[in-house]
Parts: C-alpha cells; sequence; structure tokens
C-alpha cells in the first residue's frame, strides 16, 4: 500500500499526478504553438499541427503562450514603418500639411518606448494581406490601421507647427521599409547605408479623422498608383531599374502638393516650410542630396511631377555614383587602354533645372 | 517459446516503465534549494520593473483611452466584428471558404485595462499599481501575491497594447507565469527576513546583520525544482524552435544572416559599415562566423545543456549571443529577460557559492556548509541537474 507521508520536501501522490497532468498539457499546447505557425507562405505549417493546435488555442492565448520562438526567420527582414500625411484646412481653401513618421529614434528618451513603437508598426504589417482580397490588407490589420489614424487624429487635433492651419481633414497612410540593406560590397561600392534609395515608402490609403477609409481621388490616384508603376516599367526595360526608388515619386508629390503651396503661395522660406512639413528622415536626406529639388517652379502640372521623379534618379546617379571595385575590372593585361583626358565635358554635373522666370520650371 | 517471449516483452516494458517514472519523479519533484528560483524572481522582477518604469512616459499612447490600439478596435477584434466591418466574413463565405474563416478567428485575450473606464488618470494609477507589485516582488516582499499581480499587470499591458509586444515580454510572461508555482520569496528576500528576524528576535539573537536575514537559505522544496524544470524545458524550446526554422531562411546557410542585422539600423547602436572597408572579404567572415555561432548554439542547446561538460560552454555563449544582439540590435532588456531564462540551469548550490563570493565576501562559521549551502537537518542531498 501506498504511504501517505512521502519523504520530506517530497509531494504526496495525488500532487505528483496532478503536476504531471500540468506538464504534459501545457507542453503539449507549447507544442502546438511552435508547430502551428507557418514562417513564411513557403514554409506553411503543417495540417496534422494545425489541427492538434487547434486543441489548446484557449489555453495558450489566455496565457500568452503562443509564440513560435522564431526570431528573424526564415531571414532577417527589413523592419517596416509608417508614415502618416496629415492635411489639415489651410488659408484661401489650401491645405497644409504634417507628416508623422512611426516611429522615429529622436522622439523617445528610452530604448524600450522606441522599441515599443516599432512593434505598433511591425506587427501590423506581420500580418500580410487579405487573402481573400490581396489589394487590400489582412481585416486584422485594416483594423488596427483604422485604429492607429483615431490615435494620430487625437493626438494631432491641429497642425503642430502651423497657427493658421484649420481643422485635420485626412490622413494618408504610407507602409515604409527598405528594399533591402546592403551588402559589404555595396557599401564599397559607394551604396551606403543611409543612401535614400534603399527606401520603399507605399501609399496604402487614406483616411477621415475617425478611421474611415476614404476613396481615393482620380488625380491623387494616379499620382499614388498609376504612374510609380508606369515609371518602374519605362525603367525596367533598362538598367535604369537599379537605382531607382519609390521614395522618388512619394518625394515629388510631397514637393508638389506640400511643399509648393506653402513656399509659392504662403510665402513661406524654404527651410521653414520644411520644418512645418516635418517630412520623415528619408525624404529629408533626399532633399538634402538633391535641394535642386526644392526649386520647383510656380506652375505644376502632372508633367512636372514626371519629370521631378525622373530628374532626382539622375541627380542622385550624379551625387552617389556607383564605384567600381578592383575585382569587378577585367584581369590586368584584358583592361581597355586608358583616353588621354579630354576638355570637361560637364557630362558628370548633375542636369539643372531650367530657369524659374514665372513659367513651369519643369517640365518645359 | 511464445509464453517466454511474451513474459521477456512484458518485462522490458515494465522495466521500462517503472524506469521511466522513476527519472520522470527524479526529474521533476526531487526537493532543491529555492536560491535559483529566488533569483530568477530578482532578475525577471528587475526587467519587469525597468520595462514599466520607461513605459511611464509613453504609456497613454500604449494603453490608453486613445492609445495606437483604442478600445473601439479591440472590441471589434474581440467580438469578431472586425470580419464583417472589412468585408472579410462575406468574401469568404462567397469564395466558399470556411476554412480561412476558422483560421482568421479573432484571439481571446484577456486584461484588466478591458474591463476599466476608459479614463486616463485611472489607466495610470492602476499601471502605477502593477509596476509596485513588480517593485516588491524584485524585492521578495509579499512575494506569492505580488507575483501573481506582476504576472497580471505585465499580461494585462502587453494584451491592451495589443501590437506593442515583441519576444522579451513572451519571456518574462513565462518566466513570472512559472514563478507562480513555488515560493520564490523563500530566500533571498524581503519575506525572508522578516521571518529570520522574527525567529531569531524570539531567540534573543539579533547579532547577525541584515543582509544574513536576507540571504538566509531555505528548506528544499520539489515545486522549486518544479519550477525549474518548466523553465529549464521552455529554454530549450525557445532555442532549439529559433535554432530549427534559422535552417528554412537563404541568409542563415550563406551566413549573411547577422550581416543584415548589423545593418538594420533602426535597431542597431552603432553603425558597423566599417567593417566593409576592411577588405574584401573581412565583413562576411564575421558575419559567417557570427551566424555559425548562432546556429550552432541556439540548435545544440536543448541537447547539450543537460551535459556537464557542456553546460558551462553554453552558458557562456549564451551570455556572449545575447550581449552581442545587446551590442547590435540594442535588444538589451530582451537579452536580459532570455539571461534570466538561462540562470535556471544554473545549480542552488552554484548559485550559493557565487553570491557568497560577490555579495557577501564572508564565510559564516555555523552550521554545516557543503558548497557553500547551510544544509538542515533532515535535508535530502539534491539530485544535480
Amino acid at each position: 500500500m501506498r504511504s501517505n507521508n512521502p519523504p520530506s520536501g517530497w509531494p504526496t501522490h495525488w500532487v505528483k499526478v496532478v503536476a504531471s497532468l500540468f506538464v504534459a498539457w501545457h507542453f503539449y499546447s507549447i507544442f502546438g504553438a511552435v508547430t502551428a505557425t507557418s514562417t513564411s507562405m513557403l514554409h506553411p505549417a503543417p495540417l496534422p499541427a494545425l489541427q492538434i493546435a487547434r486543441t489548446s488555442y484557449m489555453y495558450r492565448e489566455a496565457l500568452f503562450l503562443h509564440n513560435a520562438y522564431r526570431f528573424y526567420v526564415p531571414d532577417p527582414g527589413p523592419v517596416q514603418t509608417m508614415w502618416f500625411r496629415l492635411e489639415y484646412e489651410g488659408p484661401k481653401g489650401r491645405s497644409i500639411a504634417y507628416w508623422y513618421e512611426l516611429p522615429r529614434r529622436d522622439d523617445f528618451s528610452f530604448r524600450m518606448s522606441y522599441q515599443r513603437h516599432l512593434s505598433v508598426s511591425m506587427l501590423l504589417q506581420m500580418q500580410g494581406y487579405d487573402p481573400t482580397k490581396p489589394e487590400q490588407l489582412h481585416p486584422l490589420s485594416e483594423t488596427l490601421q483604422s485604429s492607429y489614424v483615431r490615435h494620430i487624429a487625437y493626438k494631432f487635433p491641429k497642425h503642430p507647427r502651423a497657427e493658421e492651419a484649420g481643422e485635420l481633414k485626412k490622413i494618408d497612410v504610407y507602409h515604409a521599409g527598405r528594399v533591402m540593406y546592403p551588402t559589404g560590397d555595396h557599401i564599397r561600392r559607394g551604396l551606403t547605408l543611409d543612401d535614400p534609395r534603399w527606401y520603399r515608402p507605399v501609399f496604402y490609403a487614406s483616411y477621415a479623422p475617425d478611421g474611415t477609409k476614404l476613396e481615393l481621388d482620380p488625380a491623387k490616384k494616379f499620382l499614388r498608383q498609376s504612374l510609380p508603376e508606369l515609371l518602374q516599367g519605362v525603367l525596367s526595360q533598362s538598367e535604369e531599374q537599379a537605382s531607382f526608388s519609390d521614395l522618388f515619386p512619394v518625394t515629388a508629390e510631397f514637393l508638389l502638393y506640400d511643399y509648393h503651396p506653402l513656399r509659392f503661395e504662403m510665402g513661406y522660406e524654404s527651410k521653414q516650410a520644411l520644418e512645418l512639413l516635418n517630412p520623415p528622415a528619408p525624404m529629408a536626406r533626399l532633399l538634402r542630396e538633391v535641394p535642386e529639388a526644392l526649386d520647383i517652379g510656380e506652375v505644376i502640372n502632372q508633367r512636372v511631377y514626371a519629370d521631378l521623379v525622373l530628374r532626382m534618379h539622375q541627380w542622385m546617379k550624379v551625387r552617389r555614383p556607383v564605384r567600381p571595385l578592383e575585382e569587378d575590372l577585367p584581369p590586368l593585361g584584358f583592361r581597355p587602354v586608358p583616353q588621354k583626358p579630354t576638355a570637361p565635358t560637364g557630362a558628370d554635373k548633375p542636369p539643372a533645372l531650367l530657369p524659374n522666370s514665372g513659367r513651369p520650371a519643369i517640365g518645359n | 517459446m511464445w509464453h517466454a517471449l511474451v513474459q521477456a516483452v512484458g518485462d522490458y516494458f515494465r522495466t521500462l516503465f517503472q524506469t521511466l517514472k522513476r527519472g520522470w519523479d527524479t526529474f521533476w519533484f526531487t526537493p532543491t534549494d529555492p536560491t535559483t528560483v529566488a533569483v530568477i524572481r530578482i532578475l525577471t522582477g528587475a526587467t519587469l520593473v525597468y520595462t514599466h518604469l520607461v513605459a511611464l512616459g509613453v504609456v497613454l499612447d500604449l494603453i490608453g483611452s486613445h492609445a495606437w490600439v483604442d478600445m473601439r478596435a479591440i472590441d471589434s477584434i474581440r467580438s469578431g466584428e472586425f470580419l464583417d466591418a472589412t468585408g472579410f466574413r462575406q468574401r469568404a463565405m462567397d469564395q466558399n471558404n470556411r476554412t480561412l474563416l476558422r483560421e482568421t478567428r479573432p484571439p481571446v485575450h484577456y486584461s484588466v485595462y478591458y474591463y476599466l473606464p476608459q479614463q486616463d488618470w485611472l489607466i495610470l494609477t492602476v499601471h502605477s499599481f502593477f509596476l509596485l507589485t513588480m517593485v516588491t516582488f524584485t524585492l521578495g516582499l509579499f512575494t506569492r501575491i505580488s507575483n501573481v499581480l506582476a504576472w497580471l499587470g505585465h499580461l494585462s499591458y502587453i494584451t491592451r497594447g495589443y501590437t506593442i509586444w515583441f519576444g522579451m515580454d513572451t519571456v518574462l510572461l513565462m518566466l513570472s507565469f512559472y514563478l507562480m508555482f513555488t515560493n520564490s520569496g523563500a530566500t533571498l528576500s524581503l519575506d525572508r527576513l522578516r521571518q529570520e528576524w522574527a525567529r531569531r528576535r524570539n531567540q534573543n539573537d539579533l547579532k547577525p546583520s541584515w543582509p544574513d536575514f536576507f540571504f538566509a537559505s531555505a528548506l528544499p522544496s520539489w515545486s522549486a525544482n518544479f519550477v525549474t524544470r518548466l523553465i529549464q524545458v521552455h529554454m530549450c524550446i525557445i532555442y532549439g524552435c529559433a535554432g530549427l526554422a534559422k535552417l528554412q531562411g537563404g541568409s542563415w546557410w550563406s551566413g549573411t544572416a547577422v550581416w543584415i542585422t548589423m545593418m538594420t539600423d533602426e535597431f542597431t547602436l552603432m553603425d558597423f559599415q566599417w567593417l566593409a572597408h576592411l577588405g574584401r572579404y573581412t565583413w562576411i567572415w564575421v558575419s559567417a562566423i557570427a551566424t555559425a555561432f548562432t546556429l550552432f548554439f541556439e540548435i545544440s542547446f536543448p541537447f547539450l545543456i543537460w551535459t556537464r561538460f557542456w553546460r558551462p560552454i553554453l552558458l557562456a555563449m549564451a551570455v556572449l549571443l545575447h550581449a552581442g544582439i545587446g551590442l547590435v540590435m540594442g535588444l538589451g532588456a530582451f537579452g536580459a529577460a532570455m539571461l534570466t531564462g538561462c540562470v535556471s540551469f544554473i545549480s542552488p548550490e552554484g548559485m550559493r557559492w557565487f553570491l557568497d563570493l560577490t555579495l557577501r565576501r564572508k564565510e559564516k562559521p555555523d552550521g554545516d556548509r557543503v558548497g557553500g549551502h547551510t544544509r538542515h537537518e533532515g535535508e535530502r542531498v539534491p539530485v544535480p541537474a
């Protein structure tokens, strides 16, 4: 017969049974969590694991034990951030914009707070797209994104830097991330980490301040969706595509719709206008590299826009040339004989804008 | 002949069952000194206090009435209404895809903040209260109850924030959840100090100093071992899954994964581009070695950590790995949480010895000390892990 008095410090038989059952159930549910997660579309979770995981779903979720512990898999990927363009009513029926970047490191005193805000952006985009309607975000992300918009609207009901701005009209949401991170060879060729061309901001949707999704007006739709695709298509026929960045169209739109009215219709100085608009860091960096882009004329149209995008592309190619490395060149003895230097042709200079004399400076 | 064969097979399975049962009992229920779980409590609590203290400045952005994820969104997600609001349910039904609908069911999360009136002062007060419980949990004051409240506070914070969590939070929740199954304040705690003070006051023996009361050892308990084992097994699962899943990625095979993380300037604490200029192959060699190190450590951890020879090496590698992640990715708190989990692999005797060596700096003359640990009358010698 089993003794009811276990040795000192040992549990009784029934305590052992209960504890053992708990261990079995607990690790069974953890097993469900770690096996029923798809790493990517190419690495889906096995169906039996999904079915096993369903049996302990409530337990895992309630205790927040649902992590599959797949850190940086299948590969460490680009960090996804979000840009919000807040549009306020301005004087003379115009709009004044303010850009908010989630997250911007300088906004946080503590690393942990920054990390939390990075998660806010990354976890939304990690859900992917709606399998029933691929052009739309996952329904969970859609819901979260509306909430983010309401938060932004609550935080900035008035323009934080322009007193003459009126009510908040709408909020445009962009998903921004890097195309990829440079390898050591990229860096040695001059394509360093701070090159703005690595960034890929993509316009997602416009929202009312209460989080309702708005229909995009056709002109903006053409600028934000059709034209960038068209330009990409044209450039894909040549080697140019490699140095083209989705940051160019977004910056061109920023210049024409946000910067231009402040500069030429409300009389702000260039620096003042930029401070007021608070462009996201990669965009601000691009504008520092190609300050000629700020010198746009007073008349704007869609042709100016396309021209500006292509010029930014050309300017960046000159400003940040890709240097050939020793290993890129043919072996010694097979290299072409260097030509004698000729008089400077000006080909190494960035193309200048036409003089601004009260008519469209670009596009004519 | 058949009878003998059946009997041999039966004997084999009987012996197997008995051996497994004995092994199971020894593994999970052997009483041990609670020093290791006490240290885990202190480290877990300190990390919790840090994460919640530095969040005070942005707490309303994360869990306030107008947080990034507001209660309107939370209610919509919890009730499943978001499936209709986004038109997803209708489209899935139109496409006759019921599996998809089932897979997209909303998570079942709970949070104290879900049931609070959405007033910022109240949310701040509750957050501060939970922060206080995390402080008492760290110090070991009313440890059992403050353990439950600290866990509940962190769980509520994470589930209310909804998209604010990352790997560190799951590890902290795991540790604080397991610690609830034992009295982690049995030693190295204010509870222990109070107990020891009361006991010695009754005996008129108040000569030893306060630190002696705080560091006073406790009776071995099976629950201390049980919790240590839970954490150990869970840590093996974490590292094993993290390592094996990496084998699905091309950059982990090509050796460039660590380089990519070094270039992730949204995370990094310093610029590592200088490595590229040290030579044509330097950056790839550095990355490949660090990648191989990570893979070897994570995949081998669940197997080698149980052997006496490899355990110190793997624990040293864990320190190196998480120090590296902290330096490169700036994930110091994540490293602290993971290393706290690794502490479970240090035996209580080793932990006592280390604490005596580093904090107390003197040997107590009284008691039968074995390996730095004062044995109690009737105490069983714990089976080494």
